[in-house]
């Protein structure tokens, strides 16, 4: 590699390295301050932005880093500089600035002030892992964000250690996802095996090719899967998800739930739409490479994941858990969404991940709150919370609603969007199955509203005061919540053209 | 009309001002605002009834997907519209009254208020999109507004039930409107019914008017999703006037009606929906015959009203249309009228159970005056609207020619139950001796009783003066349902009729049924079976069963045991991965394997026999010494396959691993053998499962002649360009020079974090 296509290649991933020196620096003011650390959440929020505002000023532009391969009339890097991949950053961008904001109120969070540098370090470093997750078209450097992503998360998982359980779940975390990452290394191996490369391009125009093992071919997959599932809590890759959500501190399991899904359906696109795709169809659907049966097994996945989802939160009464086991069954919804293999089901899991984000995090946070005062998850303990605390109350409704995907809700627009693109690829029964999933869903969300609101509040329930600053945090996810569900066309234009580069 | 279907939704932010300043007269204030829309809607009779005209606005909402703030008014939306608007206004003034002592009043009017404008939004809509956020918003209105009475677990679970029931449907309706849009092209209402030939010959056709029709049957409470209004019937009275008598449950019937133009005509649309209505009609005016709550007789006949209203649609004739709309309009203004003075009764005495209630007529003369007019159009008794709206009922049922005598039979059989729940609700609580009630029953104030009194004489004029003032709505209205227009006058008389005489035989039966009551329910009483063959039943059974199997499986799943979980994973891969390679048929292995040489065979009998040992071990030291000695092994075969430096790896990590766990074991308790035999077989077999699988895709692998590019490539550039022999070497310090180089900084910024640690740990023993 000459140092010109190097400086090009650097100057490509400009975000990625500006992250990496906030982190640097994250790390030396940490070092430097001896015990006030109040400034260190706030430096992280400042390296969020100025990280943001550089993705949006290059969103227009594509391009490839790290030219490893080429045929006759283009060249692939392992690392693409795209609409898609600006998406997904400026999502995970903003969940994390969300997250630290979140942080900044966490009474957990704040019982472990003395090690805040190594916290925000380590989120610096799941970040890093993500956005060049969702660039990467290489399956090595994917493997390598991978585990920079899960290695990072894993230590956050077990940060406080406050509680045994927060231990419990960070080494479930880290032994369930050594395993699929395992697996899915084997997998990667196989795939080189086969066709002697490793850029996902190039597999592409392999796979094309006549001589091709289709039995080892599709064992790979199912390998990669797993490492793939594991990150997005598929069935059956997902038993980590509720222990760890439930052990985690409340700001990482949000965090878990949102960016580290999204950096996980980011990777899918991408190995679906340039590994295994020969062309995109005038009216928006894939045609496949017919090596492996993509839509059978997203079809799979998706129904397990919902139902199963969906099933577990019917009765947990820990609060945490049943956001755990619905955060699974939404992965099951966009697992559907994608399972169209069409640009539109894209579009949908795009405009889903934006008020899925909104929604969760908000929700995840409401509990954090209310965790923070009274000490519980419980949902005995919501008991009459509509009334005592009536700010909360409203916000949840609102957020619980649009979970469900009812309207006047972001997530009535989401479900929407996603329905019209199972239907519109003549999916009719897993339609149906999405719709009854739905139902269910309903149940357990206004379980939530009726502890809440039909519920007399017992002695025992105290009553939560959402401080000005938090308030502050909730009407951020809140209000969009609601805009979103009336007002959404910019969000719809905006995702539009960002997967122009899936060819539409 | 995007204003007035809006407005609600603006004029709700006042409401808390408004409580809070003058909190007596919220009830006063807040019902300016029905009637204000009132007065909207019928500035536009002259347009739409006199001149036959149907307005259609829209403003943009979501172009890309076609979704628009459409509104449509035309005679079948204006109809609904001055329901929801007038008996809005009524249950509105009344509630002041009613519900003065609650502290949340200002609440209760902001959940009412969203209602009333969601449900003015869905009979307005033009677009399909727009019609079903209206429509999923009443179902969420609608559970705050049951769930008000909140201190009593029954009025939780119904409101819950309600919602998922409701809700539920609501989502087979989007699914159907989905799929309908899908096949026409169009999200506009009123252009689908143009368009009915295509949409019926679509062979997706049977699924969206499934759907479509489900999400009706739910709202409209139609058999077998009927149970949930009676269980609603804990909300508070007003709401349950308004929301289960006059405008929420007619929804259903209003979405029909109105899909009926571009769906209808199909056997599949009719025959559905007339049994469905016919099979409700009958069944809940049985099932009310138990009853003893005042407002559960009401929501029973409700049901059964609800069930003829469906029927007639589902005969779909001209007269059945008529009838569809005549009885529509009569049963919103006596329903309404009767749970409101229900609620009066409630009110005053303290109790709604039927059994303690006779003899109010001196108390509450009034009440008795208003619920006694009311009960007369109920019963079909002329002159009022509902003696119009029976008449016309049973002309429609007989004329049709098809199942003419079944339906005339099941519409009589419940029009006698129908006269038996008037008779209780509307005639006992005033008649006889007065009984010592909780309360001291008094009259009510002039708020309450006054809308009740308006509806109920809005049924006597209509009645008297049907032809001029019923009769050209009507007439219009029919348009937006079978988009043919008729003549058919409305009258109040029509002579001595076969009609005329089965209404007679149905009021007398059904006053019998009331005499003979007591004696009657001594037998009801004995059977049980009618509680089993009720959906509510198996409702409740299917949402315990799910309850159950949810959890079942997450503790059969969700165990918390690591190892399980692990299991699951790897026992997923076995059987995605074996029966794909199972359907791939026989494969030939035959020149894949050579016969293995005798040191390979000793490597592997040593390998097999240190499986052995791991797996017996009684100390953890023996197997992970066990597993070392594997992992030695593999190293051999590397050498013996020429790879030297990865085996001298494979040592050099075996041999790290067994001494870190040795290290390790120290600190671990005690080794308990905690497998049973059983497990030990399982995991044998998972374990010999998944080394199968492996070892049978290695082969497969191996037949593949792997492409390397990179050998060939570094074999043919490393002297030429690099000047070195060693190809390893060149790789390392001038292909990959800056890879190296990194690696070598990671690695020296690891071995200063080692000793930085180590440094800690030191600085911790000394202390």
């Amino acid at each position: 590699m000459d140092l010109t296509s190097l400086n090009n290649s650097l100057r490509l991933i400009t975000p990625e390295i500006i992250l990496s020196i906030f982190l640097v620096i994250v790390v030396v003011v940490d070092l430097i301050l001896k015990s006030n650390k109040k400034v260190i959440p706030y430096l992280a929020v400042l390296g969020f932005a100025v990280t943001g505002i550089v993705v949006i000023s290059s969103l227009d532009s594509s391009g490839f880093a790290f030219i490893t391969a080429s045929t006759s009339s283009k060249q692939f890097g392992m690392f693409a500089h795209d609409p898609l991949g600006g998406f997904f950053k400026l999502l995970i961008l903003s969940v994390s600035i969300f997250i630290v904001l979140f942080t900044i109120t966490s009474s957990e969070i704040k019982q472990i002030h003395l090690r805040s540098g190594e916290f925000y370090a380590l989120m610096y470093g799941m970040v890093l892992g993500m956005m060049v997750l969702v660039s990467a078209v290489d399956l090595i450097l994917i493997y390598v964000a991978l585990e920079l992503l899960s290695l990072s998360s894993y230590v956050l998982a077990g940060f406080t250690k406050l509680r045994d359980r927060n231990s419990e779940a960070a080494l479930k975390y880290m032994i369930y996802g050594v395993v699929s990452s395992g697996l899915m290394l084997f997998g990667i191996s196989i795939v080189y095996g086969l066709t002697g490369t490793t850029n996902l391009y190039l597999i592409n125009s392999l796979l094309q090719g006549p001589q091709i093992n289709i039995l080892t071919l599709l064992f790979a997959v199912l390998l990669i899967m797993a490492g793939v599932g594991f990150k997005i809590s598929a069935v059956p890759f997902h038993f980590w998800t509720p222990d760890v959500y439930e052990g985690a501190p409340i700001t990482i399991t949000a965090y878990l739930s949102v960016a580290s899904k999204a950096a996980g359906f980011a990777l899918l696109i991408r190995v679906i739409q340039i590994g295994f795709v020969s062309f995109v169809g005038s009216d928006g659907f894939w045609n496949l490479i017919p090596v492996f049966d993509w839509k059978a097994l997203l079809v799979l996945l998706s129904v397990l994941t919902m139902t199963l989802g969906n099933l577990s939160a019917l009765w947990q009464n820990n609060l945490k858990r049943m956001l755990a086991y619905s955060s699974i069954a939404h992965a099951g919804y966009l697992i559907l969404a994608l399972a169209t293999l069409s640009t539109q089901g894209v579009v949908a899991v795009l405009i889903y991940f934006i008020f899925y984000a909104l929604m969760n995090l908000g929700a995840f946070y409401i509990v954090m709150i209310i965790a923070d005062r009274t000490g519980s998850e419980d949902i005995d303990d919501y008991d009459g919370l509509g009334y005592t605390s009536s700010f909360l109350g409203v916000s949840l409704i609102i957020l619980l609603v649009s979970l469900v995907g009812l309207p006047p809700t972001a997530g009535f627009i989401g479900k929407l969007y996603l329905f019209i693109a199972v239907l519109d690829a003549e999916m009719y029964v897993v339609a149906v199955i999405a719709v009854l999933n739905t139902v269910v869903s309903l149940y357990y969300y206004l379980r939530v509203l009726k502890h809440m609101y039909l519920t007399k509040a017992s002695d025992s329930t105290q009553s939560v005061r959402a401080s000005g600053g938090e308030k502050i945090i909730l009407l951020l996810l809140v209000v969009p919540t609601l805009l979103f569900g009336i007002y959404f066309q910019p969000i719809v234009d905006f995702t539009k053209s960002c997967i122009t580069v899936l060819g539409v | 009309m995007l204003f007035a279907a809006l407005s609600g939704f603006i004029f709700v932010l006042l409401i808390p001002i408004i409580n809070k300043y003058a909190k007596n007269s919220v009830g006063w204030i807040a019902s300016i605002f029905p009637l204000a829309l009132t007065v909207y809607f019928i500035s536009f009779y002259t347009n739409v009834i006199d001149k036959g005209n149907s307005i259609l606005e829209s403003t943009s909402w979501v172009p890309s997907l076609g979704i628009n703030l459409s509104f449509y008014l035309d005679g079948l939306s204006l109809t609904f519209s001055l329901i929801i608007t007038v008996v809005g206004f009524v249950v509105f003034l009344y509630a002041g009254s009613y519900m003065k002592n609650y502290d949340s009043l200002g609440k209760f009017y902001i959940y009412i208020i969203l209602f009333m404008s969601s449900m003015i939004g869905l009979v307005l809509s033009d677009n399909i999109i727009t019609m079903f956020v209206f429509w999923e918003l009443t179902s969420i209105t609608s559970y705050l507004l049951i769930g008000f009475n909140h201190e009593k677990e029954t009025a939780r679970n119904s409101a819950l039930q309600a919602l998922l029931i409701t809700g539920g449907g609501g989502l087979a309706l989007l699914a159907g409107l989905i799929i309908l849009s899908g096949i026409s092209g169009s999200m506009s209402i009123s252009s689908l019914a143009s368009m009915n030939d295509i949409l019926t010959e679509h062979r997706l056709y049977a699924p969206a008017a499934l759907l479509i029709l489900i999400g009706a049957f739910t709202k409209s409470a139609q058999f077998p999703f009927h149970f949930w209004l009676p269980n609603a019937m804990e909300a508070p009275t007003p709401v349950s006037a308004y929301l289960h008598s006059a405008t929420m449950v007619k929804a259903g019937i209003y979405l029909i009606a109105r899909m009926n133009p571009s769906l209808g005509g199909t056997e599949l649309w009719n025959y559905t929906i007339m049994f469905v209505g016919a099979v409700t009609m009958l069944f809940t005016a049985v099932l009310s015959f138990k009853q003893t709550d005042l407002k559960k007789l009401l929501a029973y006949s409700t049901l059964s009203v609800l069930g003829t209203l469906t029927m007639l649609i589902g005969i779909g004739s001209d007269l059945a249309i008529k009838a569809f709309m005549i009885y529509l309009i009569a049963h919103a203004l006596y329903k309404a009228t009767l749970f409101l003075t229900a609620g009066m009764i409630d009110h005053s005495t303290g109790t709604r159970n039927i059994e303690e209630l006779q003899g109010l007529r001196k108390v509450m003369p009034i009440t008795a005056a208003i619920a006694i007019l009311a009960s007369l159009s109920k019963m079909g008794i002329i002159p009022l609207i509902g003696f119009v709206g029976k008449e016309t009922v049973y002309a429609a049922t007989i004329e049709y020619t098809n199942f003419g005598f079944l339906f005339i039979t099941l519409a009589i059989a419940a029009n006698i139950f129908v006269v038996y729940i008037t008779m209780t609700v509307g005639f006992k609580p005033f008649f006889g001796k007065f009984r010592k009630t909780p309360k001291t029953p008094h009259e009510l104030p002039f708020r309450m009783w006054f809308g009740p009194m308006l509806l109920a004489f809005g049924g006597l004029t209509l009645g008297i003066f049907s032809s001029f003032i019923i009769g050209k709505l009507i007439n219009n209205t029919e348009l937006g349902i079978i988009t043919a227009k008729l003549n058919i006058p409305v009258k109040l008389w029509h002579g001595f009729t076969l009609e005329l005489m089965l209404s007679f035989i149905t009021v007398l039966l059904g006053i019998l049924l009331f005499w003979k009551r007591n004696q009657l329910l001594k037998y009801v009483d004995n059977i049980s079976f009618i509680d089993e063959i009720t959906p509510s039943y198996h409702y409740q059974k299917l949402f315990n069963g799910t309850l159950k199997l949810a959890k079942l499986q997450s503790r059969i799943l969700q165990n918390g045991f690591l190892r399980y979980y692990i299991m699951v994973i790897i026992i997923s891969t076995i059987i995605l991965g074996g029966t794909t390679l199972f359907s791939l048929g026989e494969m030939d292995y035959t020149g894949i394997i050579e016969m293995p040489g005798f040191e390979e065979i000793i490597i592997a009998i040593v390998m097999m026999t240190a499986t052995y040992m791991t797996v017996r071990a009684k100390t953890r030291l023996a197997a992970i010494v066990a597993v070392g000695v594997i992992g030695y092994s593999i190293a051999l075969i590397y050498i013996m396959y020429g790879a030297p430096d990865l085996a001298m790896t494979q040592f050099a990590i075996e041999t790290l691993t067994v001494i870190l766990f040795v290290l390790v074991i120290y600190r671990l308790p005690g080794y308990l053998p905690f497998s049973s035999t059983a497990r030990r077989i399982r995991d044998f077999i998972i374990a010999g499962a998944g080394g199968l699988l492996m070892s049978l895709i290695s082969i497969i692998i191996l037949s593949n002649p792997l492409s390397s590019e990179l050998k060939n490539y570094f074999a043919k550039n490393s002297y030429a360009i690099a000047k070195g022999k060693n190809i390893v070497n060149v790789i390392l310090v001038d292909f990959r020079a800056l890879d190296t180089m990194g690696e070598i900084t990671v690695l020296a910024v690891a071995a200063i974090g080692v000793f930085a640690l180590l440094k800690l740990r030191k600085g911790a023993d000394e202390k």
